[in-house]
């Protein structure tokens, strides 16, 4: 009987601590972020797509190299280039990057020895044709031009505190 | 009642046969109940999500209207529009049927549940053995859902519930009993006229109001003891199977159980109507209401009961409670 | 093997077992297991795990791969705990290479993967919660996890396939004022713990859900080779992190919490433990960390010979990884030992005999990774 009382009066008292949190919380402002109305700022660093950056002129800083190709894991890009007479740089004909394998991990950016290439702040790509995710040079020239945040080369410090 | 009365005296008056007669003032209440039913299935829907919403530090339902207002007129029309299944293995009748029987009684119960001194649909001088009567009709709903639907985890949630409905039963009609006892009436409306002489029965009443808050919660299928429908366990439970419009009526019945055991336990143990100042359908609304929030507020806080636990907790701790509660008020009710 | 369970049988009665497959699309087999069950009523006489559905030949790329092209390989083995995959790969390479690691960098990545666990093992408090039903603790555990989270993209650019450890070092040094973002999520995690004992921990429902469910003993997890805090939720103190120092464990003095019964309760506050512990080497880390380099010499051509064998103790277990070249600069072998993998194995000494949803509470205090046990 008086085992059966104290249980009560546990489950009873667990029960009300339990209460009490989910009404204090209840009653403070929520923590979410309105998604399509409201963004968080990305810290400096994040792995968007990668991009091709272009210089001052707005040419590609691509030298086709294909460093970039080799280094990635999932073999996702496609470079196609030419060297044209009398000249000593081979001009970038095809850069092909495939969305849909990519994983984000950077390394191509790493082992670009000219800065050509960055991880973008672009993380909005979902399309309804997968032939869209395929970005061929141009579509990464145009989105490395609308890159805002500063991009940068690894190895060297992050900037930015997390914005919570 | 006046109008009603009036209005069948109108149509006798231009000469509509009595049988005819008869039958359209009951028609009209009923039509009137399921709106004022619906409507509020719907708003209680919206208001569990923002519920669970601020309690788990989000915002629920933003986009449709200001704060989500309409979200579930947007979900009511969506699920309209969607296709009607019914998959190949189903007992086609059944299957069809069960939403309808589920949602019938628990309509039907707001008959004669007193909204004000005046108004009710029907004031039935047995209310609460009708009540008991019909709620527990709940289960064959349940099982006709769960056996219809040829699926296992349906089989699993229906036969959960159906123990679950029936071993609640008991504890939950003995601690009404006790406040019959107290009335000394079955009729609800003189049980709240009873407490607006007195005072309201949760002050003599707290063990009984316990155990009748923990059964209804079993009885309503909530959390801690929404075992019949475990998303974690039995992925839906009796409505796996359900889609569109038949989803929506079995959802819908659980809502509208929710506004019926609020307003039984506003009725029976916190003076239903009855109230200073404001008018008696307000002060109905404000209490029936604030235990469908003391509901939900349970719902987003608990973990899930397991199913031996739920039998335990039936038999060995609601039902002595209930019956100890019982033989003191009897005792009470003597000496007073 | 199978336990005859007794049937009450009348005349004109016959019950018979239901056999059911739980997942691989069920709520709450954790991804994409699926769990052969043999149910008599609400009874399971047998559950076995039927695994596969995510195997994706990581041992075998990781032979066709070059060294450092495996590194985001080995994120994806363990998706929420990836800086201890990274860490035991990174480990097993430089031991074989001889590469010596900076002192700031075994800092960042001793503070990086005690805030992994922390993460870890909040994202089980929360699911563990929420296979038992209470769904409210799930979100608040994920809030403290979100900061967390926020915390990892500013150091290494993702939010939970870091790509972050390179061989001989990290690959960038953290933002300025890395440790007082630190402290100050600390400091509200350890106040949110206390929220969490109130709403979970100390619930009587939860007790009685958990307390003596999925019972494994000390001598069966010892045989099936469990690890982390299933084993030490048996009884067993054993932590890689105080047996076989790595990093720099052996510096700092810190508490193993082990249980006693090896039910779920026990595996549940074993983790709730270790999560204060983490909190406070993270803390003694961010007091000590020096300034200076975080990358060391690295061999520009990596010839890779012999064979070694790295271990660590990641959030679930203990992790290893065993690695064999043959001169080229390829891995000749790749062995991952998951410790999930072997934990899951114990699922049918746990559910057998229990209900449906002790089952489903085994599966949750497991703490499996479905990536990590196909791989």
């Amino acid at each position: 009987m008086r085992k059966f009382l104290a249980e009560v009066y546990k489950a009873l008292k667990s029960a009300i601590l339990g209460l009490k949190v989910t009404g204090k919380n209840m009653v403070t402002p929520a923590i979410t972020v309105q998604y399509p109305d409201e963004r968080l700022d990305l810290p400096i660093g994040y792995r968007g797509i990668p991009v091709l950056l272009s210089d001052a002129e707005g040419n590609l800083k691509c030298v086709s190299c294909e460093l970039c190709a080799r280094a990635c894991p999932v073999e996702c890009i496609e470079i196609q280039s030419h060297r044209e007479e009398g000249k000593k740089i081979k001009v970038l004909d095809v850069y092909n990057l495939d969305a849909t394998w990519c994983m984000y991990c950077g390394l191509c950016v790493e082992a670009c020895p000219f800065d050509a290439l960055a991880m973008s702040d672009q993380y909005e790509l979902a399309d309804y044709d997968l032939k869209n995710l395929v970005f061929d040079r141009d579509r990464l020239a145009e989105i490395g031009r609308r890159q805002v945040t500063e991009t940068i080369n690894f190895g060297i410090k992050t900037g930015g505190e997390p914005t919570r | 009642m006046d109008m009603f009365t009036a209005m069948h005296n109108g149509l006798v008056q231009m000469g509509v046969p009595l049988w005819l007669a008869n039958l359209v003032p009951p028609l009209v209440k009923s039509l009137i109940l399921l709106l004022f039913i619906l409507l509020n299935c719907m708003f209680l829907i919206w208001m569990e999500r923002k519920v669970a919403g601020h309690m788990q530090r989000r915002m629920g339902p933003m986009r449709t209207g200001p704060h989500g207002i309409i979200q579930s007129l947007a979900d009511v029309i969506k699920l309209i529009s969607k296709e009607d299944i019914i998959p190949s293995g189903v007992d086609r009748w059944v299957f069809v049927l069960a939403p309808i029987v589920a949602f019938a009684p628990a309509f039907a119960v707001f008959m004669v549940i007193p909204f004000g001194p005046t108004l009710i649909a029907q004031d039935l001088n047995i209310a609460l053995i009708f009540i008991a009567a019909l709620t527990s009709f709940v289960v064959i709903s349940f099982l006709m859902a769960g056996w219809s639907s040829n699926n296992k985890w349906s089989l699993l949630g229906a036969m959960r519930s159906t123990a679950q409905l029936i071993s609640y039963e008991v504890p939950l009609v003995i601690s009404v009993v006790a406040v019959a006892l107290l009335a000394g009436s079955l009729s609800l409306q003189e049980i709240v006229e009873a407490q607006r002489q007195s005072f309201w029965y949760i002050l003599v009443q707290p063990l009984g109001f316990l155990v009748f808050l923990t059964a209804s919660l079993a009885e309503l299928n909530r959390s801690p003891f929404d075992l019949s429908e475990a998303e974690q366990e039995l992925v839906a439970g009796y409505n796996t199977e359900y889609s569109g419009m038949r989803w929506a009526l079995l959802y819908l019945t659980e809502y509208a159980n929710l506004i019926t055991f609020a307003a039984i336990a506003s009725t029976l143990f916190f003076g239903g109507w009855s109230g200073p100042v404001l008018p008696p359908v307000v002060w109905f609304l404000i209490k029936v209401y604030f235990f469908i929030f003391l509901v939900m507020w349970i719902r987003w806080t608990l973990p899930r009961i397991r199913v031996d636990q739920l039998m335990e907790l039936g038999w060995k701790g609601l039902l002595p409670l209930s019956l100890v509660n019982l033989a003191f008020t009897g005792v009470y009710v003597l000496i007073r | 093997m199978q336990e005859m369970v007794a049937r009450t049988e009348s005349p004109g009665i016959r019950s018979e077992e239901l056999f059911v497959n739980m997942g691989p699309q069920h709520p709450s087999t954790h991804g994409v297991l699926r769990v052969l069950t043999r149910l008599d009523g609400e009874k399971v006489i047998d559950a076995q795990a039927d695994i596969g559905y995510l195997h994706r030949c990581f041992e075998k790329i990781a032979e066709k791969r070059q060294l450092f092209q495996v590194i985001p390989y080995t994120d994806r083995t363990d998706y929420l705990a990836a800086i201890h995959d990274e860490l035991v790969y990174v480990m097993a390479v430089e031991k074989l290479l001889e590469i010596e690691v900076p002192e700031r960098a075994q800092y960042i990545r001793f503070i990086m993967s005690e805030l992994q666990r922390i993460a870890s093992h909040l994202l089980w408090f929360g699911t563990f919660a929420m296979d038992l039903g209470a769904t409210t603790a799930f979100l608040y555990a994920w809030r403290e996890r979100e900061r967390l989270l926020d915390i990892f993209e500013a150091v290494t650019g993702a939010r939970m396939l870091y790509n972050y450890l390179r061989f001989g070092g990290v690959r960038n040094d953290v933002f300025d004022g890395f440790e007082s973002t630190v402290e100050r999520y600390l400091k509200d995690f350890e106040k949110r713990l206390e929220d969490y004992h109130e709403l979970v921990t100390g619930n009587r429902i939860f007790e009685k859900r958990t307390q003596g469910v999925g019972v494994i003993t000390a001598e069966e997890a010892i045989a099936y080779g469990a690890s982390g805090p299933v084993l030490r939720a048996s009884g067993v103190k054993y932590d890689v992190r105080k047996n076989d120092p790595y990093l720099l464990y052996d510096r700092y003095d810190f508490e193993v919490p082990v249980g006693q019964n090896g039910d779920c309760y026990d595996r549940y506050m074993v983790r709730m433990q270790e999560m204060v512990e983490s909190a406070k080497l993270v803390r003694h880390g961010l007091a000590d960390m020096p300034s200076g380099d975080v990358m060391g010499k690295v061999p520009r051509r990596i010839k890779l010979e012999g064979d070694t064998y790295a271990r660590i103790e990641s959030a679930r277990g203990e992790v290893a990884c065993y690695l064999v070249g043959d001169g080229s600069d390829r891995a000749y072998r790749l062995k991952w030992r998951s410790p999930c993998f072997v934990h899951l194995q114990l699922l049918n000494i746990m559910a057998r005999g229990g209900l449906i949803a002790d089952l489903v509470a085994s599966i949750g205090s497991i703490d499996i990774v479905m990536g990590e046990v196909d791989r």
